[in-house]
């Protein structure tokens, strides 16, 4: 990632670290973070564009009426390089963030 | 509390819950246009209109849902402005570009020639206030009269400088000194110091 790092980046990056083995699904991640939506999801595409971020649908049951989550988690790649941006950039909030809400234990 | 304010709050308590349905019945009716505004990949805007309505079934009460739904549709608004923004600044620079690699050897041509008139560092200055000043549609014409002028003017003048000879042009004299001191000597002999004495 070439681009510059803002400070939404960094707490979606937090976010996604935070979660380790698990997946955050995009509420998760505004809610965890206090972004706006559209703030959050141009972070996801840029990160998903630099081969950081994977992604995949929920699967829900036939007697699930409601629209499929989408979850979100860092490759490792995007692992080492976030732990190395929030090293650098943010050295202090290390351990700020515990599960989140909304996580959903890796397929 | 009599039987009329009863119907009344009722009939409110009643119209507000449906209210509220109808907030998220038009929530996910946003989202959509929403998506379609955010990317023009059918397949993402497939994927955002369906995450997106998840997000929004997240969201407490029919409110809140319609609001998040409005912070995806100024999102994609944005967007899509922005896009279009940066397109239509790109292609105009692109235009200006092709327009001064077009025009710019005519003008400067003319400007840089050895032997251009007086009016070549006007023309210079000219240029870059044309520039700033003047709309392309309207530099692009203007650029090539100055370079067709100037063209002209070099030509039809051509056969003036080459025959020009500056010995009989009345203004070397009076701007030119070693001139005015050869003309002196032709007239009145060269100055003597030793006269002087006597």
């Amino acid at each position: 990632m070439t681009e510059r790092v803002t400070q939404p980046t960094l707490d979606v990056l937090e976010a996604l670290l935070a979660a380790e083995d698990f997946e955050l699904h995009g509420w998760a991640i505004i809610k965890g973070t206090g972004r706006a939506g559209p703030t959050v999801y141009k972070i996801l595409e840029r990160l998903a564009g630099a081969e950081l971020l994977t992604e995949r649908w929920e699967e829900l049951g036939p007697e699930d009426n409601r629209p499929r989550r989408r979850f979100y988690k860092l490759t490792p790649n995007g692992r080492a390089h976030a732990r190395q941006l929030l090293a650098e950039r943010r050295p202090q909030t290390a351990s700020r963030w515990g599960r989140l809400l909304g996580g959903e234990a890796h397929a | 509390m009599n039987w009329n304010e009863i119907v009344i709050g009722g009939l409110v308590g009643w119209a507000l819950g449906d209210l509220l349905s109808i907030f998220e019945w038009a929530a996910l009716r946003i989202v959509p246009v929403a998506a379609r505004l955010w990317t023009t990949d059918a397949d993402r805007r497939e994927i955002y209109s369906e995450e997106w309505a998840a997000v929004v079934a997240e969201r407490p009460g029919g409110i809140l849902k319609l609001g998040t739904a409005f912070g995806f549709l100024c999102g994609g608004v944005l967007r899509r402005l922005g896009a279009r923004l940066s397109a239509r600044l790109d292609a105009e620079r692109l235009r200006m570009y092709d327009d001064a690699a077009a025009l710019d050897p005519i003008l400067m041509r003319a400007l840089l020639s050895p032997r251009g008139g007086p009016h070549t560092a006007v023309l210079g200055a000219l240029k870059g206030s044309l520039y700033a000043c003047l709309q392309l549609k309207w530099r692009v014409p203007l650029y090539a009269a100055f370079g067709l002028y100037v063209l002209i003017w070099q030509i039809s003048t051509r056969q003036g400088r080459e025959s020009y000879d500056p010995s009989a042009d009345p203004l070397t004299y009076v701007f030119d000194r070693n001139a005015r001191i050869a003309e002196f000597e032709r007239r009145f002999g060269t100055p003597s110091l030793e006269s002087n004495s006597d």
